[in-house]
């Protein structure tokens, strides 16, 4: 009767298992079999080379935008903030993160790609002066001590916004505009900073891990801040880095409603950023509704979503690995 | 002050920071603004058009003021032109707010604007936009925002959509609770650390990669198309070749919805189950509990707050998930509620309306693109509202279940 009961327990607790493991293997498996099973794919392959250069073109503007963002809040928040702003920082992320996909796209269709169409030379100019500003400063002004870099941000967040406000004013009410408001520079900014908590909160917390137990030492030591980070956080923590670089990768390649909403969904092999494109997953929500079972364009479609799978997987399966590095090299240590 | 050289990588990685927040701050905002604005009473304004033949008046609320033109808001069916007027700015002679200027909201949600003297009776409401102060308008805002949110797509609300969402996420709770548990309790209990529980976890952090479409994708042809067809043959034959089962619904929808949060419920559960202290259960095994006894009375309690916030979490996972449901069910304007007064009163084949797709569809497709696009912020507030809420109450939850925890150990200790 007892063991009974125990069989049960543990037979109930098992089948949760089993679902697990079925929808891993189910979901490749009957993509497979039905691309299989569906019709040849005729010229289908064209198109789907199109849609490949689209994912991959919205994939690597978004990264371009994420990792940089992320890796440097991220190198921020693990070197100068203490434990207690940094609980409420990854609240903050967790909060942009939270945010669905399709309030993101909403913004990036009817707020940002007509307000770059018309504001693009000023929103380069405001950039460009702020990464001057930046710099300048960066080279006359020095912070010795590392209580002081903790505040950094709160300094260059005023500068921030007065640089808007020159540019805003000094804004050439025309100039040069894109043919399509809604292209892959649009689609990359949206997709780009959605994606920087992930980027942050993967790599923020192997770069503590390395900045707690090394770091301390080290500053004992006397080393300083910009030495602590150039020789032992970087080194020691590229992997990870590079771990959650491809982390947003996989998830920007697999990303849908930002790029369906932003893009304008356009099938063009083009390298102009300011080309509209239209990606895997995009091109599945908008087509396999209407597409005829066993047709050929169903058969693309399945192909597009194999693909899909694939991309992501095995950006994911590449990404885990070199995230679970640094922990490797700090027992080596 | 001393330069210390190359420390502009650090104003860089600093300034980063600042560029996070200020986003958070600006989309944050920008949704709150301009999901709220359509509720605000604007002020109705009159414009004096100089033409060709003679000067016009104009009289509406501003929607989109550029530097070249201004398009004006003139109300349903007022004017042979269409709804919205278009003022060329070098034409206006002169442009200013009267205050007997009045809106009318007609049942079905149309408005019109006028200023002749005496409104008219009836059903429909008046209001003097312009006379009201702040307090007057922040009521006549949350009255909006109440008929917006209880009123059917055809008097101008979302209630549907509204339904909708809940319902689904619902029954996808209903689903995806039960073998989240037992998945992580056999990881947490059973699994140990050797061959199954190895292709398990794997098969975990695999799933929670999968890009959201995939599933959709799988639901469309796994749930729809195979399960779908086949239970309309065996139980719906006599509606056929009309599909009950056999296309998108509520069902396919919820079960498409479990299998995409089904990592976030497990891991998070999971993540309980190991966080109640060791000594709480070896005290349970040493009084005699056997190890489903212990699970019941001892661990799952220990762990309930945990079970709540794996709820949360995979409800403010669901209700963002669009992208999928496009495939499995969701629709533009569905006839009926998927629940109502006739047995069996929950309806899983029908199909639905969601919020999240009406954000997409009303700013995208809508006939009326001003009209559609105020519509789809107010859409996205409300989503936001909704997944805020949750997301909130999940972060907090975790504060008190850290707390908690502590005490735990404490007792544990003693």
């Amino acid at each position: 009767m007892r063991s009974a009961r125990e069989r049960l327990a543990r037979a109930v607790a098992s089948v949760g298992a089993w679902v697990l493991l079925l929808t891993v293997v189910a979901i490749p498996m009957f993509l497979v079999f039905q691309w299989w099973s569906a019709a040849p794919l005729g010229d289908g392959g064209e198109q789907l080379l199109v849609l490949v250069w689209g994912t991959f073109k919205a994939t690597l503007a978004a990264v371009l935008i994420a990792v940089p963002i992320g890796l440097g809040a991220a190198i921020h928040v693990a070197s100068f903030v203490g434990e207690r702003w940094r609980g409420r920082l990854r609240v903050a992320m967790e909060l942009l993160e939270s945010l669905p996909t399709v309030l993101i796209g909403l913004v990036a269709a009817i707020w940002l790609a007509p307000f770059l169409k018309f504001h693009l030379l000023a929103t380069l100019l405001a950039v460009a002066f702020f990464a001057a500003g930046i710099a300048l400063l960066g080279r006359t002004v020095g912070l010795r001590e590392r209580r002081r870099w903790v505040l950094l941000p709160l300094l260059i967040l005023p500068i921030m916004l007065l640089v808007v406000l020159v540019a805003s004013f000094f804004a050439p009410s025309a100039g040069w505009q894109p043919l399509n408001p809604w292209n892959a520079v649009v689609v990359g900014v949206a997709m780009g900073l959605a994606n920087v908590p992930l980027v942050f909160n993967s790599a923020e917390a192997s770069l503590r891990c390395i900045a707690v137990s090394f770091g301390n030492s080290a500053q004992a030591l006397g080393a300083q801040p910009l030495q602590i980070i150039r020789t032992l956080l970087l080194p020691l923590a590229w992997p990870a880095m590079l771990g959650s670089a491809l982390l947003a990768a996989s998830r920007c390649s697999g990303e849908t409603m930002i790029i369906l909403m932003a893009s304008s969904n356009t099938p063009l092999l083009s390298a102009n950023p300011f080309d509209g494109l239209r990606s895997l997953a995009a091109d599945v929500v908008l087509s396999l509704p209407v597409a005829a079972h066993s047709s050929e364009a169903y058969s693309r479609l399945l192909l597009a979503t194999l693909l899909l799978f694939a991309i992501s997987f095995v950006l994911d399966l590449l990404a885990r690995r070199f995230r679970a590095d640094p922990l490797h090299t700090e027992s080596r240590a | 002050m001393k330069v210390e050289r190359g420390s502009t990588a650090i104003w860089f990685a600093s300034s980063s920071l600042s560029v996070m927040l200020l986003v958070t701050a600006a989309v944050l905002l920008l949704l709150l603004r301009n999901g709220s604005a359509p509720f605000w009473p604007a002020d109705i304004v009159e414009f004096e058009v100089r033409g060709a033949p003679e000067t016009t008046t104009v009289l509406g609320v501003v929607i989109d003021e550029a530097a070249q033109a201004i398009i004006v808001d003139s109300g349903d069916a007022s004017s042979a032109n269409g709804r919205y007027t278009r003022v060329a700015s070098a034409s206006i002679a002169s442009r200013s707010t009267p205050a007997d200027a009045y809106v009318t909201t007609a049942v079905d949600g149309s408005v019109r604007y006028a200023r002749d003297g005496a409104a008219p009776g009836g059903s429909a409401t008046v209001s003097y936009s312009n006379q009201l102060g702040a307090g007057e308008k922040l009521v006549v805002a949350a009255r909006r925002f109440i008929r917006f949110v209880s009123t059917e797509p055809s008097a101008g609300g979302v209630l549907p959509a509204l339904i909708g969402t809940v319902i689904l996420v619902l029954l996808m709770s209903v689903l995806v609770m039960p073998i989240g548990i037992a998945a992580a309790i056999w990881l947490s209990e059973y699994a140990g650390n050797r061959g199954r529980a190895r292709w398990v976890r794997a098969a975990l952090t695999s799933l929670a990669g999968v890009p959201t479409i995939v599933y959709g994708v799988l639901g469309l042809g796994l749930f729809v198309h195979t399960l779908g067809s086949t239970v309309d043959k065996l139980w719906f034959a006599e509606r056929l070749p009309a599909p009950t089962f056999g296309s998108g619904g509520l069902l396919w929808a919820a079960l498409t919805l479990a299998l995409l949060t089904l990592p976030v419920v497990v891991v998070s559960i999971e993540n309980g189950l190991a966080g109640v202290p060791r000594r709480l259960r070896d005290g349970a095994m040493a009084l005699g509990a056997t190890h489903s006894e212990v699970l019941w009375r001892v661990l799952l309690p220990a762990a309930g707050p945990t079970l709540l916030t794996a709820l949360i979490l995979a409800i403010a996972r669901a209700a963002g998930a669009v992208a999928p449901l496009m495939l499995v069910g969701v629709v533009k304007l569905a006839p009926n509620l998927p629940i109502d007064g006739e047995f069996p009163y929950l309806h899983p084949s029908r199909q639905f309306m969601h919020l999240g797709f009406s954000v997409y569809d009303q700013a995208l497709a809508s006939g009326d693109a001003y009209d559609g696009v105020a519509r789809a912020w107010s859409c996205a507030l409300l989503l936001l509202l909704m997944v805020g809420l949750l997301n909130s109450s999940a972060i907090l939850l975790r504060r008190r279940l850290d707390s908690r925890q502590r005490s735990l150990d404490v007792i544990a200790a003693a």
